[in-house]
C-alpha cells in the first residue's frame, strides 16, 4: 500500500485558497510592525488575514449581482452614479463581512458587529472608510474596508478590504485601528504601562502598578531573548486600568520590551500554567504577540 | 537583501507551495478555516524570518513546523477551554471540513484517529519524516512515535482493505 500517495489524494483541495497577495501583505504587515516597535527585535502580531483590493461596480446588471466584484481581477466597470440596486441583493461573495453598495456599507446578514468606527481614515465623499471588530458564523474578526478613488484620471471608485485575527499585539480593537491607519502611531500598541526600566537597569512596577508575582530569568529561550539578555515573567496590576496581566519582558540594546497577556487570557491560569504556556510558545516560534 | 527580491522569492516559494502545505494544515487539524489560519501565521513567520531561511534552504520545513506546533499549541491551553467557552466572540470557528459525499473513507478515517496519533502518521507517512525527526517535530519520545504510527497506519490499512 503507498500511504503516501493515498493520503495525499484524500485530502481534496477544500475551498479557494487566499491569494498569495495576501500573504504577501500579512508578512510585510508584520516585518514593519515588528522594525517599527522596536527596532531590533520587537515582534509583530502576525495576525493580518486578508488584504484585497476589489473592483467596484455600478451594479447594473440584471442579475442585481452585488457591488463586490468575486475575483480582484479588474472587471468591466461602471460609473458609481449608476441606478442603485435592491438593498437585499445576495451576497455571492464569500470572501468578505462587509461591503459598499453606492457608498453605503452593508454588514454580511448574520454578522455580529460588537464594535465599529466610521471614516478612521477621514475620506472625503464618495470615498468612505469604516473599522468593524465582527463576529462572522463564530470567527472574531477586526476588519477595515475603503472606498477610495485611487490616483489618475479614473472615476472609479475601489473596494479594499483587510481582516485581521484580534491579537495580543494591540492592546484593543481602537488601538488596532489607529495603528493600522496612522502610520507614524506605529509601536503604539495600546497596553498600559506595568514596568519600567531604573537607571540602574532593573525592571520594576511603574508608578501606581503592583507587581503579584515575578520570576526573573523565566527561561523562555532563545527565540525570546539572546543569551546574557535580561528577561522576566510577572503578574501585573496596571495602576492605568486596574486590570491583572500576565507579561514577559527583556531588554535589548537598553530598552524595555514588556509583552502583554491580556486579562481575560490570564483568569482561571496559575503563574506556572502562564509560564508553561510562555515558554511552550516560544520554544515554537509562535510567541505571545 | 532588498525588498523586492524578498517579496519575489517570497512570493515564487508560496506560488509553488502553498497548496501542498494548506494540504498538511488541513491535515493536521481537519477544517479548512482553521488550516487557512494556520498558514497564514505560519507564511506571515517565514516572511519576516525569510533571508535566513531561504538561505539555508529550510523554507518549507520551518513553514511546515511552524503548522504543525501552531496548531498543538492552539488545543495545549488548558485555560482557554476552561475559561472560553461561551464567551461572546470568542466561539470556536464552526467546523468546514469537506461535504461528506467528498470526503474519502481514508480521510475520515485520519481524521477519527487521536490526534497524536494522527499527526504522527502525517508527519511519517505522508511528509516522509524520519521517526526522529518526527519525534522532535511533535516534541514527543521516539518510541512515542513509533507506537502511534504503528497504530494509526494498522487502522488505515483496515479502512483501505475494506474499499
Amino acid at each position: 500500500m503507498n500511504l503516501t500517495d493515498e493520503l495525499e489524494r484524500s485530502f481534496g483541495d477544500g475551498p479557494v485558497p487566499r491569494p498569495v497577495d495576501d500573504h504577501l501583505a500579512a508578512g510585510r504587515s508584520a516585518l514593519r510592525r515588528r522594525r517599527g516597535v522596536t527596532g531590533v527585535v520587537g515582534a509583530a502580531a502576525g495576525a493580518v488575514a486578508l488584504t484585497v483590493v476589489l473592483s467596484v461596480t455600478g451594479g447594473t446588471s440584471p442579475d442585481t449581482s452585488p457591488d463586490i466584484a468575486a475575483d480582484p481581477t479588474p472587471t468591466p466597470t461602471a460609473d458609481t452614479s449608476a441606478p442603485a440596486e435592491p438593498a437585499s441583493a445576495p451576497w455571492t461573495d464569500e470572501m468578505t463581512v462587509v461591503r459598499y453598495r453606492d457608498g453605503e456599507l452593508e454588514v454580511r446578514p448574520g454578522a455580529v458587529v460588537h464594535e465599529r468606527i466610521d471614516n478612521p481614515y477621514a475620506y472625503e465623499a464618495p470615498q468612505a472608510s469604516a473599522a468593524l471588530d465582527v463576529t462572522f458564523e463564530g470567527r472574531r474578526s477586526w476588519v477595515i474596508a475603503t472606498l477610495r478613488r485611487p490616483a489618475g484620471p479614473s472615476s472609479k471608485v475601489e473596494f479594499g478590504y483587510s481582516e485581521s485575527t484580534p491579537s495580543n499585539g494591540w492592546a484593543s480593537f481602537a488601538d488596532y485601528v489607529a495603528d493600522q491607519t496612522d502610520q507614524t502611531t506605529g509601536g503604539n500598541n495600546g497596553w498600559p504601562d506595568t514596568l519600567v526600566l531604573t537607571g540602574s537597569g532593573d525592571v520594576v512596577a511603574s508608578p501606581g502598578s503592583e507587581i503579584l508575582q515575578r520570576t526573573d530569568d523565566p527561561q523562555l529561550g532563545p527565540t525570546f531573548a539572546a543569551p546574557g539578555e535580561p528577561t522576566g515573567a510577572a503578574l501585573v496590576t496596571a495602576a492605568e486600568d486596574g486590570q491583572g496581566y500576565f507579561v514577559v519582558w527583556r531588554i535589548v540594546e537598553g530598552q524595555l520590551d514588556v509583552i502583554y497577556t491580556p486579562p481575560i487570557d490570564v483568569v482561571g491560569a496559575t503563574f506556572e500554567e502562564l509560564l508553561s504556556y510562555a515558554r511552550m510558545q516560544y520554544a515554537g516560534g509562535e510567541g505571545l504577540r | 537583501m532588498s525588498t523586492s527580491s524578498r517579496d519575489a522569492e517570497f512570493t515564487d516559494f508560496v506560488a509553488a507551495r502553498q497548496v501542498h502545505l494548506r494540504r498538511i494544515a488541513y491535515a493536521v487539524c481537519g477544517d479548512w478555516n482553521r488550516a487557512d489560519d494556520l498558514l497564514q501565521t505560519a507564511l506571515t513567520k517565514l516572511y519576516v524570518a525569510w533571508p535566513r531561511l531561504h538561505r539555508d534552504g529550510r523554507e518549507e520545513a520551518y513553514t511546515r513546523q511552524i503548522i504543525v506546533r501552531a496548531d498543538i499549541d492552539d488545543r495545549r491551553r488548558p485555560w482557554r477551554n476552561r475559561e472560553q467557552v461561551g464567551l461572546e466572540g470568542h466561539d470556536r470557528a464552526a467546523r468546514t471540513g469537506l461535504p461528506p459525499e467528498e470526503r474519502s473513507a481514508l480521510f475520515d478515517a485520519l481524521q477519527a484517529l487521536p490526534e497524536m496519533q494522527r499527526k504522527v502518521v502525517v508527519l511519517r507517512h505522508w511528509l516522509g519524516l524520519s521517526v526522529a525527526e518526527t519525534a522532535a517535530e511533535l516534541r514527543i519520545a521516539e518510541g512515542t512515535v513509533k507506537s502511534h504510527s504503528s497504530r494509526g497506519v494498522e487502522r488505515l490499512q483496515q479502512v483501505l482493505a475494506q474499499h
